[in-house]
C-alpha cells in the first residue's frame, strides 16, 4: 500500500484516481499514478508532502495483478532452470581453471556467451517483474522527481515590480460570520 | 519532494494559544470586475477593481501620477491598477486591459497574472508571521460555451501560493449560500449575477445539489448595448454603474445616454429570462433530489446591484412553471460582498474542522 502523506492545511486536492480529499490527510494513493499524484499535488501548491509504503500491507496486492499465467510460469521455470545450470557449469569451469591449466579458453567463451543470449531473451520477454519497493527510501527515486515538468505553467514572478500605493477599498463590514462558520462547520461534521 | 518535519516539530513547540492567534481566515472572491477580500482579524470587506492599464512610461511624467495607483515593471512598463485604470481608460475612450475575461484568466493578457498577484497581495493585505487560510471563488463550467475553469483555478492556486496563502477553491455561488442562507440551514438556489458568468448553484442543507454557469452576465449586458448604441463598452458600464434603474424613472437629460440606459433595460431583461431558463432546464434534468420544503433563491453579484432587479426577476420568475416551490426570491445583505462573506465562512468552519 502506498501512503500518501500531506501535513500542509487548507488544500483540497483531485487526484485523478483517489477520492477528492482536504489536507491534512493520509490517503490511500496504491492506485494512482506516482508522477500523477506529485503533478496534482505541486498544482495545488503543496510542496510538504510524504510519500511511503507500508510493508504489513505488501501481502494484500491483488493476485491477478502479480500472477502469471501457468504458461508463462512454465517457461520462466524452465529459463530460470537454463540459467542456474549454466551458472553451476561456468563455476566449475572456473573452480576447473585454477586448479587445472589445460581447460581451453574457448570453452568458457561459449559458455559466458549462451549466458548472455540467454539474458537477452528473459529480458526480451519481460520476464522481469515490475520492481515493488517496500521500503521509504527507495521510493525516493530521483526519476519519479524528473517526471514532473511545470513549464508550461506560467511562472510568476513580481520580485522586480513595484506597487505605489493601494487600489483597495473598503466596502462592506462582515455580520454573522462566526455564527454561520459555527453552523456550517456542525453541518458538515 | 518529500517532507522535512522540522516546521511542523517547531510549531508543535508554541503554547495552542499563541499559535490559533497567527491563524487568519480569508474568503476571496476573484470576480471578472471586481476583487473582494474579507478576513477574520478584521470587520472591514475589501475591494479593489480587476482591471488595469498598461502606460507608457516614456510618455507619461511619472510626477503627473502622485495619486494614481501604478505598478511598475521591469521593462520600462507602467500598469495604472483598480479604479484609477478605469477612470483614465473612460477619459481617453479607450478599453482597459483585465486580467480576466467572461469569468475566466484571460489568455489575451501577458502581464496580467503577474500584475494580478500584486493587486491580491494588496487586498488581502498583511499576511508575514500569520498562518492564512483561503478559499477562493471559482465558477462553474458554463453550460452555454465550450470553456473549463481548470487552468482558472489552478492561476489562482499558484498566485496564492506566490503570496505564502494555503488556499481552496470555492465555487461561487455556493459561497452565496454560504453567506445568505443559515437560516434556511444551507439550502436555496443561489444566483451570482457577476460581469464574466452568471453563476447558480442549488444546495440542500449544505449540500450542493448542482451547480452551472452561463455566460452571459454583466459584460454580456454591456457589449450587446455597446454594439446597439455605438459606444466603447467601459463607457456603457460607466453609464450603468451611475445611472442605471429597472424601475421609477430615470434622470437623465442627454439622449444619447437615455438610448444607452434603454438598450441596458432591454438587455437586463433578456439576461433575466435566459438564467431562469437556464436554472429550470437545469433543476429539471440535473437535479436528482426530492426537495419537499419551500426553498428561497438568492440573488448577489455586481449586475444586480441596479434598483429594481430582484423585483424585475422575481416578475420574470412569475411567468413559468418551476420544478421547485420558492420560499421567497431576495437579494442578497450586500450583493457585492456576499461571495467573499460566503468564502470567509467556509473557510472559518473548515479552520474549525480541523
Amino acid at each position: 500500500m502506498i501512503i500518501l502523506k500531506v501535513k500542509q492545511k487548507g488544500h483540497l486536492v483531485d487526484i485523478p484516481g483517489v477520492a477528492s480529499f482536504r489536507t491534512p490527510a493520509e490517503v490511500d494513493i496504491s492506485n494512482a499514478e506516482i508522477n500523477l499524484v506529485i503533478f496534482s499535488l505541486k498544482n495545488c501548491g503543496i510542496d510538504d508532502f510524504e510519500i511511503t509504503t507500508k510493508e504489513e500491507k505488501k501481502k494484500t496486492i491483488k493476485k491477478d495483478k502479480t500472477e502469471l499465467s501457468k504458461k508463462e510460469k512454465m517457461k520462466e521455470v524452465m529459463m530460470e532452470e537454463r540459467f542456474n545450470r549454466l551458472e553451476r557449469m561456468i563455476a566449475n569451469l572456473s573452480q576447473k581453471s585454477a586448479s587445472e591449466k589445460n581447460i581451453p579458453e574457448e570453452q568458457i567463451t561459449n559458455k559466458l556467451n549462451d549466458l548472455e543470449v540467454l539474458s537477452k531473451r528473459i529480458l526480451e520477454k519481460e520476464i522481469v517483474r515490475q520492481i515493488v519497493y517496500t521500503d521509504k527510501d527507495k521510493r525516493d527515486d530521483p526519476i519519479v522527481e524528473e517526471l514532473y515538468e511545470e513549464a508550461f505553467i506560467p511562472k510568476i514572478d513580481i520580485s522586480e515590480m513595484k506597487m505605489k500605493g493601494s487600489s483597495t477599498e473598503t466596502i462592506g463590514t462582515l455580520d454573522d460570520v462566526d455564527e454561520s462558520a459555527d453552523a456550517l462547520s456542525k453541518l458538515k461534521g | 519532494m518529500m517532507t522535512e518535519d522540522k516546521v511542523e516539530d517547531v510549531k508543535a513547540e508554541q503554547p495552542k494559544k499563541k499559535k490559533d492567534k497567527n491563524v487568519v481566515c480569508v474568503g476571496l472572491d476573484c470576480g471578472t470586475m471586481h476583487l473582494v477580500a474579507a478576513r477574520s482579524d478584521t470587520n472591514e470587506v475589501k475591494v479593489t477593481r480587476n482591471v488595469f492599464l498598461p502606460v507608457d512610461k516614456e510618455e507619461i511624467d511619472i510626477t503627473n501620477l502622485a495619486s494614481i495607483n501604478y505598478v511598475e515593471g521591469p521593462d520600462n512598463e507602467l500598469f495604472i491598477i483598480g479604479s484609477d485604470a478605469f477612470e483614465f481608460a473612460n477619459l481617453f475612450g479607450q478599453p482597459v486591459s483585465r486580467p480576466m475575461e467572461k469569468g475566466l484568466i484571460s489568455a489575451k493578457e501577458d502581464a496580467a497574472i503577474d500584475v494580478l498577484t500584486l493587486m491580491i497581495q494588496d487586498l488581502i493585505g498583511e499576511t508575514k508571521d500569520k498562518e492564512v487560510y483561503c478559499s477562493y471563488s471559482i465558477p462553474a463550467e458554463p453550460i452555454d460555451e465550450e470553456r473549463s475553469v481548470i487552468y482558472h483555478e489552478r492561476v489562482f492556486a499558484r498566485i496564492l501560493n506566490n503570496i505564502g496563502v494555503n488556499h481552496t477553491s470555492v465555487n461561487e455561488a455556493m459561497a452565496i449560500i454560504y453567506s445568505e442562507c443559515a437560516k434556511e440551514n444551507f439550502s436555496g438556489i443561489a444566483i451570482s449575477f457577476g460581469a464574466g458568468m452568471a453563476n447558480c448553484a442549488i444546495s440542500y442543507k449544505g449540500i450542493e445539489a448542482h451547480r452551472f454557469s452561463t455566460a452571459r452576465a454583466g459584460d454580456w449586458i454591456d457589449n450587446m448595448t455597446a454594439a446597439s448604441s455605438g459606444m466603447v463598452a467601459n463607457r456603457v458600464t460607466n453609464i450603468k454603474e451611475k445611472y442605471m434603474k429597472l424601475r421609477g424613472e430615470v434622470e437623465v437629460k442627454a439622449r444619447k445616454t437615455k438610448r444607452v440606459l434603454e438598450g441596458l433595460f432591454y438587455h437586463h431583461e433578456a439576461l433575466i429570462d435566459y438564467t431562469i431558463k437556464k436554472i429550470i432546464k437545469e433543476f429539471e434534468e440535473k437535479v436528482d433530489m426530492e426537495v419537499d420544503e419551500k426553498i428561497p433563491v438568492v440573488i448577489a453579484g455586481g449586475t444586480s446591484l441596479p434598483e429594481g432587479f430582484v423585483n424585475l426577476f422575481k416578475s420574470s420568475l412569475e411567468g413559468y412553471e418551476l420544478p421547485f416551490d420558492v420560499s421567497e426570491v431576495r437579494r442578497a445583505k450586500n450583493p457585492l460582498t456576499a461571495v467573499a462573506n460566503g468564502l470567509l465562512i467556509r473557510t472559518m468552519a473548515d479552520v474549525k474542522k480541523q
